[in-house]
């Protein structure tokens, strides 16, 4: 049944727009905390057709905040279960949801295309940017949103009006030398990082060497500890083999907390200027006799620690017994919501805390710092949501120049805070760009026919380039993927191809060239590719040279003196969007944690 | 598996949001009782966001029945809710969203329980008034509520614009959750830190005592001290007190590097501006030790005027010090180093905080109350935040509506029109208007065609008779953004827009959560927003 009166209010506050609103076909990316808030307004306002899609499922700490779920509904897809809920609210509204990575590849650039308007409620980097990517290359407005806490954030993106996503220098996620966490710890998240990272995975998931977070750049600085480290680790393998015998936790224990620091002991330098670490004795440790895991909001004492630590073995062990009976998988990761597995990582980080005479953690600050977890509540995104579809408004009005970007801070006697939109950065390396749609056969074309036939003779690019696929694959040092075809190379439809221009720094340089890949129409099989009309690439604007390899390599890239940058240390500090708790520190990596203030030292080990 | 001693179901659900408020602001929540007046979608919205988080109950108060609009525009009302009560739906439909939260309905008016029984009143945490409520019905809330502390929001919501008055006449905060609590004592070391200072800093100038290493690892905090030590030997045993003496000052840091690299320098001179200020109680504690309830306690005072008073007494013995917070900032430095360090603070912070608890419990004795009816661990949480309380004391609707102080913040914001004063002035002329009219048959300005025109005039009628009222001059030309104000405030004919509901019901919640758990500052007394703008303005009317 569909009632008049429903749309009354709308059709007199919102007039000639309402029509705009009820044509227009959405996407919301996430259907978290902003996007339950945000499908319920886009519904409610009247949207005609929206489309969700969401990887996550259910979990109980969701239900603080993202009302459309309830505890039934714990497990299931989060975009299945809001397309549900939502449905009954509005029958002029047609829903689809998608329980899937919107990174899939087929949500490609023309799916994007068949949209009027998307909206990332997203709490990932790189989601966001895929999706800024993505809305760049279909030319479809894109409104990006976030929240920590009671701070949250709108922006409006348009390809080439406004600044895209990536104009702004993101933070990167702070790391650690492996060193630091394995041999060396001097504060107590370093603990934390070693019992969840590498103790955690060496008991029970996959082991050090597969895990991508730790980075081994400065392993060869350090040649001879890393040697006795690898070889700690293979010692730890075996005793994982005892796993489910009585003296499992002990073996860990002596392993761990005597045997390697006793080893450590032996490095003589390392300690001239350390104060060195104390081996803890499993034996003359009282392990006392609890009979339920203590508190999580006061630190522990170290019988208590060595209590969790056993009990919470034993728990673990356990399950992957109970794994093992089923003949399925035995690995296990963390996960911050897991309480056997926060209380082993909790006693363990703190044993290693008092071994190495670290102040210890409570439990509660513990699970914040080893899942990163992002204060979260109902009220800020309800109040993110609400401004995400005011600016959708201007979009559909095709007002982008009033649409604004809004800062949440809603404390004392500010509220928000909004300011202009920025126009994009001449430099940014996603959107100051060159595209081109490349149609061809990728099981045919090789590499080295698209840098002649294309690349050379109909754009004149000179041998100085590089091409990256996610990747490199292509430099003029690095030709071993010549004459591979495309197929070979993972690049299928709708791949996108980087072409770098690596003309010497005293010429000028191209802007980065896009390249979309089609796959072709088999109407023409014999010829593997259609040769592409030649596009206008512009030069590059003068830029500090430092910038392309700062930002290519990943690494480092706060230390960087442009106007631009800095006035994005200022921005990034406003924007503490959810994946980027991280974000208000400069690049002398400092991590707030429950007041608290820890400083991270240079290296790159990733927490989460 | 479940695990005896582990987080609840409960816990783990709050988790995110014990992170913002602790377990101290959860009980709070959870033992509040909040009345919401009229079923409205921004009130509705509100109590949402209160429901998600656990409050402990709320009652809704109305006496409409669904109607097609209400589908339009609130979430929690759907096509089988059609002719039937709206209080009581929307109680169905959002105690769903939470198991643990009980909700009550009440198929009435507001006005005839404060007519009839208004002691029903005294038994709520918090009052929201949403939808449209007349100015008497206002008044007299305000004049049951205000005296008795609970806190009253009068909220508005049409078409693209909100308000929020808070009334509240007395609401002090101690977690006031500033960004940092740090206090390094720099020009009042006390003993245990100067005699770090002089041990660990005797050579910071001798390259043949001290390796490069140690000179590069002291803690900046031990940098500052020294460097203060040799300053004020120079300069009349003063502390840099302006500008340029802190350029100075920051130079001479600089001469004592031994090299480019020396990150604790760095830290140290990057510390100068911020933490060289000299010693005095901050103007927003200094008020809270002035107030008379602190000047003069009774049997009956709560326990923060208590601690408030023995806190002042410690500062008056203490050369003007407030307790230690005890907070140490990270740095660069050895780990012993900095653990030692931390413990000179923190050995210090116990100190004065046993100390103001002794005070605590002889004022108690004092007053003829138990010595320990205050817990130590409040005592604590004071004393950290000694220098970042803060005391609000509000207005009542009464005095706004009567005599309003204020009206010179309303007389010098009339002539911008771009003011969200103006959007204050129609929102209160659109009360004027349904206050006129019988409360069974009220109509919104705007909300029929035929009458836009006339409203639009009534509306400015009301205006100018408030301005009037308020002895404020206008001219027509002050006035242009009033109008502009009063024609989308007809436009939208009384209609509430889903996501400006939405927003209102996200802004109240989070105001109506700082003043129940009574952490961080709420927005005092009256927030504007315009969606049109995507502005907020918050005055003190
Ligand atoms: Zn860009």
């Amino acid at each position: 049944m569909t009632r008049a009166g429903r749309d009354k209010f709308a059709q007199k506050s919102l007039g000639g727009l309402h029509r705009n609103i009820k044509q227009a076909k959405c996407l919301m990316v996430g259907a978290g905390g902003i996007g339950c808030e945000l499908l319920k307004n886009l519904v409610l306002t009247g949207f005609g057709e929206i489309h969700i899609v969401d990887l996550d499922t259910i979990d109980l700490s969701n239900l603080n905040r993202q009302f459309l779920f309830g505890r039934q509904h714990i497990k299931k897809p989060k975009a299945l279960v809001a397309k549900e809920t939502a449905s009954r609210f509005n029958p002029n509204t047609k829903l689809t949801a998608h329980h899937a990575n919107i990174k899939d590849s087929n949500f490609n650039v023309a799916w994007f295309k068949s949209f009027t308007i998307v909206f990332n409620a997203l709490d990932n980097l790189d989601a966001r940017r895929h999706v800024n990517k993505m809305c760049l290359a279909a030319d479809v407005p894109l409104i990006e949103s976030g929240t920590t806490g009671f701070n949250g954030q709108v922006q409006v993106i348009s390809k080439a009006v406004t600044e895209c996503y990536d104009c702004t220098t993101k933070p990167i996620p702070k790391s650690f030398p492996v060193c630091t966490i394995r041999s060396t710890p001097s504060q107590p998240i370093h603990c934390i990082v070693w019992a969840k990272s590498y103790l955690f995975n060496e008991l029970f998931g996959a082991s050090e060497d597969e895990v991508p977070e730790f980075d081994h750049s400065e392993d060869t600085d350090n040649a001879q500890e890393i040697k006795n480290l690898r070889q700690e680790a293979q010692e730890l393998k075996r005793i994982r083999e005892t796993l489910g015998q009585p003296e499992f936790a002990q073996n860990v224990f002596e392993k761990v907390f005597n045997k390697d620091i006793t080893r450590l002991l032996e490095m003589k330098d390392m300690w001239k200027n350390r104060k060195p670490p104390a081996p803890l004795s499993f034996t003359s440790l009282s392990r006392g006799s609890l009979s339920s895991c203590p508190s999580d909001q006061r630190i522990w004492t170290p019988e208590e620690n060595l209590w969790v630590f056993c009990d919470s073995l034993d728990r673990l062990s356990l399950r992957i017994l109970g794994l093992k009976s089923m003949g399925e998988d035995l690995l296990l990761s963390f996960d911050k919501d897991d309480e056997d597995k926060l209380d082993f990582v909790a006693a363990s980080a703190n044993l290693r805390s008092q071994v190495f005479d670290i102040g210890c953690q409570s439990k509660f600050n513990i699970k914040q710092m080893a899942g990163n977890i992002i204060p979260a509540i109902a009220t800020t995104n309800a109040i993110t949501a609400g401004i995400c579809v005011m600016q959708a408004f201007k979009v559909l009005k095709q007002k982008i120049k009033d649409a604004r970007m809004v800062f949440l801070s809603m404390s004392g006697d500010r509220g928000l805070i909004t300011e202009p939109l920025r126009t994009p950065n001449p430099s940014c390396q996603i959107c100051g760009v060159a595209r081109l749609d490349f149609e061809c056969d990728t099981s045919k074309i090789q590499l080295q026919e698209f840098i002649k036939v294309v690349l050379q003779d109909v754009f004149e690019y000179s041998p100085s380039i590089s091409i990256l696929h996610d990747k490199l694959i292509y430099d003029e040092e690095y030709d071993d993927n010549l004459d591979a075809s495309f197929e070979n190379l993972g690049i299928t439809d709708g791949s996108f191809l980087t072409i770098l221009d690596e003309s010497d720094d005293d010429q000028p340089r191209r802007v980065n060239l896009i390249v979309q890949i089609k796959t072709r129409s088999p109407s023409e099989p014999e010829k593997s590719f259609v040769i592409p009309h030649r596009i206008d690439i512009p030069m590059k604007q003068a830029q500090p040279p430092s910038l392309d390899s700062l930002v290519l390599s990943g690494k480092d890239f706060g230390r960087n003196n442009s106007p631009h940058v800095s006035n994005e240390v200022e921005q990034s500090r406003k924007r503490k969007a959810e994946d980027t708790l991280d974000s208000n520190q400069e690049p002398s990596k400092k991590v707030k944690a429950e007041g608290e203030i820890i400083i991270i030292d240079d290296g790159y080990i990733e927490i989460d | 598996m479940s695990v005896p001693g582990a987080p609840t179901a409960k816990e783990k659900k709050y988790d995110r949001q014990l992170r913002l408020w602790g377990a101290g602001g959860q009980e709070a929540l959870e033992t509040a009782h909040i009345l919401l007046i009229n079923a409205t979608a921004a009130g509705s919205e509100t109590l949402k966001n209160l429901v998600l988080p656990g409050v402990g109950q709320f009652t809704i108060v109305d006496q409409a029945v669904v109607t097609d609009e209400d589908l339009g525009t609130n979430f929690f009302l759907d096509d089988s809710s059609i002719g039937l009560s709206r209080a009581q739906k929307a109680c169905e439909l959002l105690c769903e969203l939470n198991p643990e939260v009980q909700g009550h309905f009440i198929k009435d008016t507001i006005e005839n329980i404060v007519k009839s029984s208004p002691e029903k009143l005294k038994d709520f945490t918090t009052v929201i008034a949403t939808g449209d409520v007349c100015t008497d019905t206002l008044l007299s809330l305000d004049a049951i509520l205000y005296p008795l502390g609970i806190p009253i929001f009068v909220v508005k919501c049409v078409g693209f614009t909100m308000s929020c008055r808070l009334a509240l006449a007395e609401h002090p905060i101690v977690e006031t959750h500033p960004a940092s609590t740090v206090d390094l004592r720099l020009f009042n070391p006390f003993p245990e830190l100067s005699a770090l200072v002089d041990e660990k800093t005797a050579f910071i100038n001798d390259q043949e005592k001290m390796t490069t290493h140690e000179h590069g690892h002291l803690p900046y905090v031990l940098i500052l001290l020294q460097t203060l030590n040799e300053w004020k030997s120079t300069h009349d045993n003063q502390p840099p007190s302006n500008y340029s003496q802190k350029n100075e000052f920051k130079s001479l840091l600089r001469s004592k590097m031994w090299n480019a690299d020396e990150e604790n320098f760095e830290e140290a001179i990057a510390a100068v501006l911020p933490h060289f200020n000299p010693p005095s109680i901050p103007s927003e504690t200094r008020a809270i030790f002035q107030d008379e309830k602190c000047t003069s306690l009774t049997k009956e005072s709560t326990q923060f005027w208590v601690i408030a008073r023995a806190i002042k007494e410690f500062s008056e013995k203490n050369d003007g010090l407030l307790p230690l917070p005890g907070a140490l900032p990270d740095m660069k430095a050895e780990s012993k180093d900095y653990i030692r360090l931390q413990n000179i603070y923190k050995s210090k912070a116990r100190a004065d905080l046993a100390a103001v608890v002794g005070i605590v419990r002889d004022l108690l004795k004092g007053l003829g109350r138990d010595g320990g009816e205050i817990a130590e661990s409040e005592v604590e949480t004071f004393c950290k935040h000694a220098g970042y309380a803060k005391l609000i004391r509000g207005r009542s609707l009464n005095e706004e509506y009567e005599k309003s102080p204020k009206a010179q913040v309303i007389s010098n914001e009339l002539s911008d029109p771009t003011s969200l004063i103006h959007y204050y002035l129609g929102l209160r002329a659109y009360e004027a208007f349904i206050s006129e009219q019988s409360n069974a048959q009220r109509t919104a300005p705007g909300a029929e065609d035929s009458t836009v025109d006339a409203d639009t005039e009534k509306l400015k009628k009301h205006v100018t008779e408030l301005l009037d009222k308020l002895s404020i001059t206008y001219s027509s030309e002050l006035l242009e953004g009033t109008e502009k104000a009063i024609g989308e405030i007809v436009r939208a004919g009384g209609g509430e827009l889903h996501n400006i509901s939405s927003l209102t019901g996200g802004v109240v919640a989070q105001e109506v959560i700082k003043v129940i758990t009574k952490q961080y500052i709420p927005m005092n007394n009256t927030v504007l927003f315009d969606g049109i703008s995507s502005r907020t303005t918050v005055y003190q009317l």
